[in-house]
């Protein structure tokens, strides 16, 4: 038996080797495809009271990591006027080397340069509800802002039989959407003659008394004012407030984006007249899923448009919009 | 086909020794009977956690139904027991104001004995509502006919579950619940008390539903008789369009399990329907999840399949080499008798075929040797032998002795003598020359010792005396020549010539059996039995006083045993003082063929 050593030994030497080398490969193989990480960053972590719109993008963005499993990190500043501070979580961010930052920028323009950091450290970069102004093509994901503030326009025009003065209120300076849904209003209204929208734009700067205050402003400056935009859920609060607190809910106009339960209420008892409603469960979802794809080089970044739908007293418990007025963690 | 390949591989790698063969064919075999082994058996734990699997999930989805049910039928029977409760059918009955606290606080107790319940409502027969809590305010305007709960409780006069959503009857609150309605009938009376309202909170569901994970991305959802949907965690994805669900397929089933394609990949619905309230509670479940089980089992049949195949290379090495081994050693070793060489052995022990191949190659190259090794002696001496028959006929001292008695009878004039002695000496030198030609006539033969005798009775006179008998048919036989001779010439020089009295030398040739018998006795000195076995003894050298002699005896011996076997021979018989027979046993062959015995 003696002789049969060597290529006995050889054999169980040779065998090991390659279950080790299995087994190492298949580590290799898990280490690789460990979870990937994605920043969600967006304009306000830690909303105010009834400022929902942010939370319901969290859920969908969980929904997708569960189901891509993926490692979701949501954060964001205190509220969506502090871009310092944004600016700095995406530097954070930026140091943890994660697959994907998907974000919501602040500020369209002061965001510019630490996109840039973003798409220069080989992290995909998707952009969510508002965009930033970077170079490189990247993805984006929300409301068609331009479209649906046309379309609540035009609405409001037929409300208001074509005729009167029209004030806007935004929220944040600079913030692309806050942009593009005033821009998108005004170059509607002005195609009517008789409709005579206030240069002034007034903003709320993420706070609901702010708007209530400002709104009390406007209609004390042009008592003679028809209707009211706003551009944002927490202006369309202050608003509401305000009107309900002056008794003008049949003399003023309420149009704007986004709800939550006081808006819909005030919808229900008339101070509201029409919201575009979006659909932030799909930003949330769909940002997570459009990062993966575009990382993993699936797809090329494209514009998708989440779509908006239009709510007043008539539509507002149908099913389908139950579920985007109303989110369930209303324990 | 395979076997085309085989040959095809076994030509071009010159793979023709029998070990490569036998290794590879081994090692093939094993292979193929471990894939298959290995495939199958995957195949089979793969089908059983598939099915176990599926009766878990099925399992856990019944017990979903089930918890679901109780949890319902304790909220009716709550109607159950507001349906007997006496404040309300007095109240209905009589419409009397003070009740309407009591009724109120009675609702009250339910929901604070339950945090499940959000809200009861209650609307009499005649449009009056009560609601538990008076916190909140009841909406102006609510037409009530408005709401799927009312219309169907009141018309289906039986125990209605909505699907989920926002109770609107209050102001500034927007709760998502499950709604439990039914028409109160009055027991007491014939009459409807009127339409009872139990909310339930979603959260409730959504809690006992969510909680559970089928895999990575399985989920279960729950959608009533009408394909509505009461639960499913990624709602907002369904209407919004970004996701669906096969209804067609959900409602048409039978409890169970249906495989469905979503997205180009399989999904597993499994139904289970609530007798109790038609709701029905399906899980999906991706299969690449089921099938996650699997890649442990793939490492474990390949760790035990490479195992497997190695020890099998390492066996089939072992046994060819074990047998083919030994072959090898027994071709070289065939290779070196074909070359000449005898004298080789094969160290093989084992215990097997083989082994006995070997043994029995090892006995026949033995032999082999034995037989040409004897064959070359038996030659040697014959060479030896004929040259020494050859060296004693020609004997000097004889013939130096003869020509000496010649010279010295021819001087005394006796001429007579000297023409005997010459002419026998003539005779005896013809015959032992005889052309070269090994066989001679008995006849010859006698007279070649005849003459011989001649010339020693001329030398002796009446020293020496003789007798020769034979008989006359085998005279003609023939026999080796110069048996006879020598033995006489022993007998002359050992026996007669050292007694004082001179002696008789009686030659006899006679037929016995079938064998020749040539006798020569002498009544000489005699020899002892060591003497007579030292003359016998071979390759043993002879004292030397007795070479001479002893030679010429031994040598007949000899040349009769090479030529005609060990059968035949010399005898001798001896006494001391009395006299000496020597025997010579010949065959008694009339013709012999020639020289090649």
């Amino acid at each position: 038996m003696k002789k049969y050593i060597v290529p006995l030994s050889i054999c169980i030497s040779l065998a090991m080797l390659l279950i080790i080398g299995f087994d190492l490969a298949k580590s290799f193989k898990y280490n690789t495809k460990e979870k990937p990480v994605v920043y969600m960053i967006v304009k306000s972590s830690k909303p105010s009271e009834g400022f929902e719109f942010w939370e319901i993008v969290k859920m969908g963005a969980d929904v997708a990591a569960t189901e891509l499993d993926v490692d979701v990190i949501f954060t964001g500043p205190e509220d969506e006027t502090q871009v310092e501070e944004q600016i700095r979580l995406i530097r954070d961010a930026i140091k943890q080397k994660p697959t994907a930052i998907v974000l919501a920028a602040t500020d369209y323009k002061k965001l510019r340069e630490v996109g840039q950091e973003v798409i220069s450290n080989k992290i995909t970069l998707i952009t969510i509800d508002s965009q930033v102004d970077v170079d490189t093509d990247h993805s984006f994901i929300g409301t068609d802002n331009i479209g649906a503030s046309k379309t609540i326009a035009k609405e409001l025009a037929g409300m208001i039989d074509n005729k009167g003065r029209v004030a806007v209120m935004s929220y944040v300076y600079g913030t692309s959407t806050s942009i593009e849904r005033e821009a998108g209003f005004r170059e509607v209204l002005k195609e009517y003659p008789d409709i005579d929208v206030i240069e002034e734009t007034w903003y709320s700067n993420g706070s609901i008394d702010i708007a209530y205050e400002k709104t009390k402003e406007i209609l004390k400056k042009y008592p003679d004012t028809k209707a009211i935009f706003g551009a944002n859920e927490i202006c369309i609060v202050g608003i509401g407030r305000a009107i309900e607190e002056f008794g003008l809910k049949d003399e003023v106009v309420v149009v704007g984006f986004d709800s939550n339960e006081e808006i819909v209420s005030r919808i229900e008892s008339g101070i509201i007249d029409k919201i575009v409603v979006q659909k932030p469960f799909n930003m949330g979802y769909q940002g997570i899923k459009e990062a993966i794809k575009i990382a993993n080089r699936e797809k090329k970044p494209e514009i998708i448009d989440t779509g908006a739908v239009l709510i007043d007293k008539s539509n507002l418990y149908t099913p389908e919009n139950q579920k985007l007025l109303f989110s369930f963690e209303n324990k | 086909m395979l076997k085309n390949l085989l040959i095809k591989l076994i030509d071009r790698y010159n793979l023709k020794s029998i070990q490569v063969l036998i290794t590879f064919s081994f090692s093939i075999l094993i292979f193929f009977i471990i894939c298959a082994i290995a495939f199958l058996s995957y195949h089979i734990t793969g089908t059983v956690v598939e099915e176990n699997t599926n009766e878990y999930v099925y399992q856990l989805v019944k017990q979903v139904n089930n918890d679901i049910d109780y949890y319902l039928k304790t909220v009716e029977t709550i109607a159950e027991n507001i349906r007997y409760n006496n404040d309300l059918n007095e109240y209905v009955r009589t419409e009397d104001q003070e009740l309407e606290k009591d009724i109120i606080s009675d609702l009250n107790t339910y929901v604070e004995s339950r945090n499940d319940i959000i809200n009861i409502v209650f609307i009499s027969n005649k449009g009056k509502v009560f609601h538990n809590n008076l916190q909140l305010k009841l909406k102006d305007n609510i037409n009530f006919e408005d709401f799927e709960w009312y219309k169907k409780a009141k018309n289906e006069e039986k125990f209605v579950v909505s699907e989920s959503h926002i109770q609107r009857l209050f102001e500034s609150r927007y709760k998502w619940v499950v709604s439990c309605s039914t028409l109160l009938k009055s027991p007491y009376y014939e009459e409807n008390l009127g339409v009872l309202l139990v909310d339930i909170n979603y959260n409730l569901i959504n809690d006992m539903v969510s909680s559970i994970k089928l895999g990575q991305k399985g989920y279960v959802f729950i959608v009533d008789n009408n394909g509505d949907i009461v639960y499913h965690p990624k709602q907002q994805l369904l209407y919004s369009g970004l996701k669906s669900e096969d209804m067609d397929t959900i409602l048409n089933s039978e409890d169970g399990t249906k495989t469905v394609v979503e997205d180009r990949k399989k999904k597993q619905y499994t139904i289970t329907t609530s007798k109790y309230s038609g709701w029905k509670v399906v899980s999906s479940v991706y299969m690449e999840d089921i099938l996650s089980y699997k890649p442990n089992l793939d490492r474990f049949f390949f760790i035990m399949g490479t195992l497997a195949i190695f020890i099998s290379i390492f066996i089939s090495v072992l046994i060819s080499r074990s047998i083919l081994h030994p072959i090898k050693k027994l071709v070289n070793t065939m290779h070196q008798v074909e070359e000449g060489n005898l004298d080789v052995s094969i160290d093989i022990k084992n215990d097997n075929e083989i082994g006995e191949l070997a043994k029995a190659f090892n006995l026949m190259t033995n032999r082999v040797n034995n037989l040409v090794n004897q064959n070359k002696k038996i030659e040697k001496n014959k060479r030896k032998n004929e040259l020494r028959a050859l060296q004693a006929q020609i004997n000097p001292h004889f013939l130096y002795n003869t020509l000496d008695s010649i010279i010295w009878m021819a001087e005394s004039k006796n001429y007579k003598a000297v023409v005997t002695m010459t002419s026998a000496l003539a005779k005896l030198f013809r015959i032992s020359i005889s052309k070269g030609e090994q066989y001679i006539t008995v006849a010859e033969e006698i007279e070649h010792v005849e003459n011989y005798l001649k010339i020693q009775k001329i030398r002796y006179g009446d020293h020496l005396d003789y007798h020769i008998d034979v008989e006359e048919d085998i005279k003609q036989n023939k026999i080796i020549k110069l048996i006879i001779q020598p033995i006489v010439e022993n007998a002359i020089y050992h026996g007669i010539k050292n007694v004082p009295g001179g002696g008789m030398i009686d030659i006899s040739v006679k037929k016995y059996d079938n064998k020749i018998l040539i006798t020569i006795a002498d009544d000489g000195v005699g020899m002892s039995e060591q003497e007579i076995n030292l003359l016998f003894q071979k390759d043993k050298e002879l004292p030397k006083e007795k070479k001479l002699g002893g030679v010429g005896v031994r040598n007949v011996d000899n040349r009769i045993k090479l030529y005609y076997g060990e059968d035949y021979g010399l005898e001798i018989e001896s006494e001391i003082y009395e006299g000496t027979t020597v025997k010579a046993w010949l065959p008694n062959i009339s013709i012999i063929g020639g020289d090649n015995v």
